[in-house]
């Protein structure tokens, strides 16, 4: 296929390839260097979508990021991309692009009824339609609006892509590579400091590409040919295109999105689609440009009308004639420019329309050699419908009169890109000289250079790209030198404010991407939605993907306009990050599905793995929930087995997920008698003591159980889920409560692998293990000490969750997996069982032991049932505390056992707890079950609870209320010792 | 009586992986290593330096840096903290020292040597400090977070550094590093 609105010559693409790509189905050509956007305009496609609201055909507005309307889904399948801007989409051989937002085709659209009821849909119309009844928001109005307003749709199934994150160090990042960021950079380059330069474009050079320049001998084109080849050879610069910087923080950290393979069909193996870069600077320049503003008259928004700058770039970036017959509108001396570009491009014109009065004579030369004629005026209107064809004129003596044409390149002036300089909080200043906000307060160590400061003339770009870089090097206290600047003459850039042509037909949009005319501003005054900002949420302008970076400061002026305010008093809405979409693969990076957070695998996991272990997160760990085998008809078969094995010959689990914490030093004992509310200093060498652990304000904090290995030496191991908290506590203890201490604390947790061996043949299986002697006499209940396996030296405690015989043995994590398979060897002879959380917590239970579900921080330890053990004549955190009225209240909820009244019936923890015949009210609720399960050994529900005065209602019967999973049980208070309340199967 | 054999705690498998005609970084595990901490008890840094010093003729260092050799150094770990790392078997014996608590962690850290070409920009991924070889230099020990874990990092010269974490993140670790290096293409040796 040819491209009929291809130059013959010129441009910065590849002509000596051709790329197919396919736009709603239909196939195309382009060339490498083209957009989506610039290819379809070479083959005469200017119908690119529908607008958001009234569905209006549109075509491109601009040449770059700020594109409000030509929006494209881009690929297919799991890798469709909504929204997409044609107009910075880069082609790639077999790009697919669909059009957006009509249906059933771009041509024909049903939705397009919506604009014949455009008075109903005006500024506010959600808000005044669709207020009553409320029920009907959710089922009727949202989804309806939904469908209708949506643009692009998403894939809706896993992204393929990898996504990368890097954090990046330098001296000066400077944003934007055109004539002052190029300077910039290259100045600092020079000098040896670390410099970044990221541009947004796939191209370096800015509006270098997109205009004739002459740098004082050398074209505009060389000159940036030869900087980056200076550049490049510098080790100092990193330099990246296709980058956007698109956030600024803190501490001179700013945030840029590079789209590192979004100009390919598929991103290369291994290869990310987007990287997102933290850069941390320690200067920064922005250099980000302007962007055009559109002029408002009536059906400005018709498929090419375009902003001028973004024709000059189509023309003599892309080779490609946006059309054949142009019509310019413009109030400023830009037009110079696109005069010569539509002239060299062989783009006829019929006319250069400004309302300004006098006009400098290079305007007037230009007009003169394109062959257009001058017209002192306005565009009222463009007609046509799905492009345009004709502009209808109204000149300064109130003639009235129409042009044909296939194009109207329009430019209302310029806004300098200040969005960055307010991502901390900086106000752009209005600058009624050069008609445009400028940057006021700018973040620390920014500097802002050229056009996105105002200063629009090629001169003052390069000079003051230079000046700031120069600043920016002394303040990172490099030695800089000013270069030679290259000689050019700064053109005329005079602008004379056009904010709205009056007296027009049609509906005269402001902001294009959500149709907003500039009557529904007029509106929004009249309803009283006055400021900035409640204009922006009544009307929606400034929304969206594009933020109204066309629109902004249209929409503002006219508030201004009919506020009879100055532009000044109106001010703006404030822009925050992100500049460009950002999309969330790229802040998600690799850090999805399971790898969202780390996992911790202890060093037996593998082995429990090969044994089909079933696991479950305990915080970041996994641990085996339960060992199924052959047979099990659900988890409660392998748990109920995995119990009965270990209180009827011996079972092992693996333990190596309790904190571990090493404490030493001569105030050792000390430390602990205070952190715990029990004693420690009267523990034995060779001793373990359960310990409880108070919070300040006098609850629980957690338990365990704490080793004396030495004098000085002691071994605390805390719950796992407590773990890090418990660590936490301590070093703030020792550091900031009682740094007089001599105390030395370390997380030993990670080096200790270890497996508590449980039931009445624990003693043997560790007795063929380790060469010591482990009789009940050698190594009674409570002890511990240093033992040897094979040529390991490991650490043996013999203590018991589960109430039976039983120890816990330890060794360096690295001979973790080998013990594990030692003890199930030495094991054989008695049949013994791993077992896993849920048998070790049907154990605890049948025991009585507290568990995460009675310490839920709100019990006190009495509430716990272990009151006595705070030794109220030491002082120790929580002991002040834990002596308020309400946490001595006889009143308290408090731990007790709980079976059913019926046998076969069960409960489950979270159950409420209630008396008989009362009503199912919080006022009645006494409590609730903490802990549930199934005990094998006395064959029915048991549970533990907190119960209001629950040691005065032992043997009473109350029902458990769970009308979650819809259910009543009749319970029976009891103790909560279920099995040995005696422990005498503890000390055999 | 039972032979204990360790594992180590990445346990990788030896081969090219990633992009396959370049080698971007190589990548060993250290296994087999004793690593000791150190925390000198209250007022007695001086002393335990002399110690030392007296002992392995090495500086414990007092700010974030290694000193030492492939058979025995001194990583910085906080104010008054060292991690000792070496090859003699019993190095937790012979650090036993009135002057500091010693306490075994050799099967607490999994260690990693990484060099290459891409060593940069494979650790940009995931670490935040500035590691531009004139700021994080050979020897410093920088006590950082990568991919949300925990991680010490040291550098031995431009394009080789160690680094430790906690044992039981190994495989999310692994994880990070392999989906990091992979578009570099690197070596597990």
């Amino acid at each position: 296929m040819t491209q009929p609105f291809r130059t013959r010559t010129g441009g910065q693409i590849d002509r000596s390839t051709s790329l197919d790509f396919t736009f709603d189905g239909k196939t195309y050509q382009g060339h490498p260097g083209d957009t989506l956007a610039s290819a379809l305009l070479a083959h005469g496609v200017r119908l690119m979508g529908r607008s958001f609201k009234y569905h209006r055909p549109r075509g491109v507005l601009s040449a770059g990021f700020e594109e409000p309307n030509a929006l494209v889904e881009l690929r297919s399948g799991a890798r469709r991309e909504p929204n997409t801007r044609a107009t910075t989409a880069e082609l790639y051989a077999g790009l697919e692009a669909t059009s957006q937002n009509r249906f059933p085709s771009l041509k024909f659209d049903l939705m397009a009824v919506n604009s014949l009821a455009a008075p109903i849909f005006a500024a506010g119309f959600y808000y005044k339609t669709f207020m009553w009844p409320a029920s009907f928001w959710e089922k009727l109005y949202e989804p309806l609006i939904r469908r209708a307003a949506g643009l692009g749709r998403a894939s809706g199934q896993p992204d393929p892509d990898l996504y990368d994150k890097v954090t990046f160090h330098c001296d000066l990042l400077v944003i934007g590579s055109g004539p002052s960021g190029l300077m910039a950079a290259l100045t600092a380059a020079r000098s040896g400091a670390r410099v970044v330069l990221a541009e947004e474009d796939f191209a370096f050079g800015g509006r270098i590409l997109s205009e004739t320049y002459d740098f004082g001998g050398p074209s505009g084109l060389d000159w940036l040919a030869s900087t980056l080849a200076e550049l490049r050879g510098l080790k100092n610069v990193t330099l990246l295109r296709r980058t956007c910087v698109f956030g600024v923080y803190d501490h001179g950290t700013y945030a840029a999105l590079e789209r590192v393979n979004d100009h390919v069909a598929t991103p290369p193996a291994f290869e990310p689609r987007q990287r997102l870069w933290r850069i941390i600077a320690r200067q920064s320049i922005l250099a980000a440009g302007a962007i055009e503003r559109p002029l408002i008259f009536g059906d400005n928004d018709r498929p090419n009308v375009m902003l001028a700058n973004a024709a000059r770039a189509y023309a003599t970036r892309y080779g490609v004639k946006a059309g054949t017959q142009a019509v310019i509108f413009g109030n400023n001396d830009d037009a110079i420019s696109t005069l010569h570009s539509f002239k060299a491009a062989g783009i006829a014109v019929a006319a250069y329309i400004d309302p300004r009065e006098t006009l400098p004579d290079t305007l007037k030369t230009a007009a003169k050699t394109a062959g257009a004629e001058l017209i002192s005026g306005v565009v009222t209107r463009a007609l046509g419908k799905l492009n345009v064809s004709g502009a209808e004129i109204r000149d300064n003596h109130g003639k009235v009169f129409t042009l044909p044409c296939d194009l109207l390149a329009m430019s209302g002036g310029w806004n300098p890109a200040v969005h960055l300089t307010s991502h901390l909080g900086g106000k752009p200043v209005w600058n009624a000289e050069k008609v445009a906000f400028v940057p006021g307060t700018l973040p620390p160590a920014m500097q802002v250079v050229g056009a996105a400061n105002g200063q629009m003339a090629l001169g003052e770009c390069l000079r003051s790209g230079a000046e700031a870089a120069l600043q920016a090097l002394i303040a990172c206290g490099f030695n800089a030198a000013a270069p030679d600047l290259p000689n050019v003459a700064d053109e005329s850039t005079a602008v004379t404010a056009l904010w709205q042509v009056k007296d027009i037909k049609g509906k005269a949009f402001v902001d294009f991407q959500n149709d907003v005319g500039a009557a529904d501003i007029t509106l929004s005054h009249r309803e009283g939605y006055r400021a900035v900002e409640h204009l922006k949420r009544y009307t929606t302008l400034g929304m969206a993907t594009d933020q109204g970076k066309t629109a902004n400061v249209n929409g503002l002026a006219l508030m201004a306009e009919v506020s009879a305010k100055t532009i000044a008093q109106t001010g703006t809405t404030r822009f925050r990050p992100p500049y460009s979409p950002v999309s969330f693969g790229a802040l998600a990076g690799i850090h999805t599905a399971k790898d969202f957070r780390p996992t911790r695998k202890t060093a037996g996991h593998d082995w429990a793995a090969s044994q089909g272990a079933v696991f479950m997160e305990a915080g970041l760990w996994l641990r085996a929930q339960y060992f199924p085998q052959k047979g099990d008809t659900s988890w409660l078969d392998a748990c109920n087995r995995e119990v009965i094995a270990t209180r009827a010959s011996v079972g092992v689990a693996d333990v190596s997920t309790l904190g571990k914490i090493d404490i030493q030093g001569k105030d050792a004992a000390l430390f602990l008698d205070r952190v715990y509310c029990n004693t420690f200093s009267t523990l034995p060498v060779g001793r373990v003591r359960y310990g409880l652990m108070l919070r300040e304000d006098g609850f629980v904090m957690d338990d365990g159980t704490t080793a004396r290995l030495g004098p000085n030496h002691y071994f605390m191991t805390t719950t796992t889920a407590n773990a890090v908290k418990v660590m936490q506590h301590l070093d703030f203890c020792a550091q900031v409560l009682w740094p007089e201490l001599d105390v030395t604390l370390i997380s030993a947790t990670e080096h200790w692998a270890q497996y508590s061996v449980a039931g009445p043949n624990a003693r043997k299986v560790i007795a063929a293990l380790v060469a010591e002697d482990v009789s009940n006499e050698a190594f009674p209940y409570m002890a511990c000490g240093a033992v040897t396996i094979g040529a390991v030296k490991g650490r043996l405690y013999r203590i018991s969750f589960s109430g039976e015989l039983a120890y816990e043995i330890g060794v360096p994590a690295q001979y973790g997996d080998a013990l594990i398979r030692a003890i199930m060897q030495a094991g054989v002879p008695y049949h013994i069982h791993p077992y896993g959380i849920e048998a070790l917590n049907v154990m605890r239970i049948e025991k009585g032991h507290v568990g995460g579900g009675e310490l839920n921080g709100q019990t006190t330890a009495a509430d716990l049932g272990l009151g006595k053990m705070m030794a109220m004549k030491k002082d120790f955190i929580g002991r002040v505390l834990s002596q308020r009225p309400a946490l001595i209240a006889p009143d308290r909820q408090v731990v007790v056992g709980l079976k059913p009244v019926m046998a076969g019936t069960s409960f489950a923890a979270g159950a409420h707890l209630l008396a008989q015949r009362t009503a199912n009210v919080a006022a009645n609720d006494l409590g609730h079950i903490t802990s549930a399960g199934y005990s094998p050994i006395l064959g029915h529900h048991i549970g533990l609870a907190l119960l209001k005065e629950g040691t005065k209602r032992m043997g009473e019967q109350i029902r458990a209320y769970d009308p979650i999973r819809g259910k009543e049980t009749l319970v029976e208070v009891c103790s909560p010792h279920f099995v040995d309340p005696e422990g005498s199967r503890l000390r055999v | 009586m039972f032979n204990l054999t360790p594992r180590p705690a990445f346990n990788l498998a030896k081969g090219h992986f990633g992009r396959a005609d370049a080698t971007g970084l190589t990548i060993n595990e250290i296994s087999g290593l004793s690593i000791v901490a150190l925390i000198a008890h209250k007022g007695q840094r001086a002393a335990l330096s002399a110690e030392i010093k007296t002992r392995f003729s090495l500086d414990l260092p007092t700010s974030p840096r290694r000193v030492g050799h492939d058979s025995l150094s001194f990583i910085w770990a906080g104010p008054g903290q060292w991690l000792a790392t070496g090859t003699a078997p019993d190095l937790y014996d012979q650090l036993a020292t009135p002057h500091a608590a010693t306490i075994d962690q050799s099967g607490g850290r999994a260690l990693l040597r990484l060099s290459g070409s891409k060593l940069h920009e494979v650790l940009r991924k995931g670490v935040t400090i500035d590691l531009h070889p004139d700021v994080f230099k050979a020897d410093d020990v920088a006590l950082t977070s990568i991919a949300h874990i925990s991680a010490a990092l040291w550098r031995l010269d431009e394009h080789s550094c160690e680094m430790a974490i906690a044992r039981s993140f190994a495989e999310s670790f692994w994880h990070w590093l392999s989906v990091s290096a992979a578009e570099y293409g690197y070596e597990v040796g």
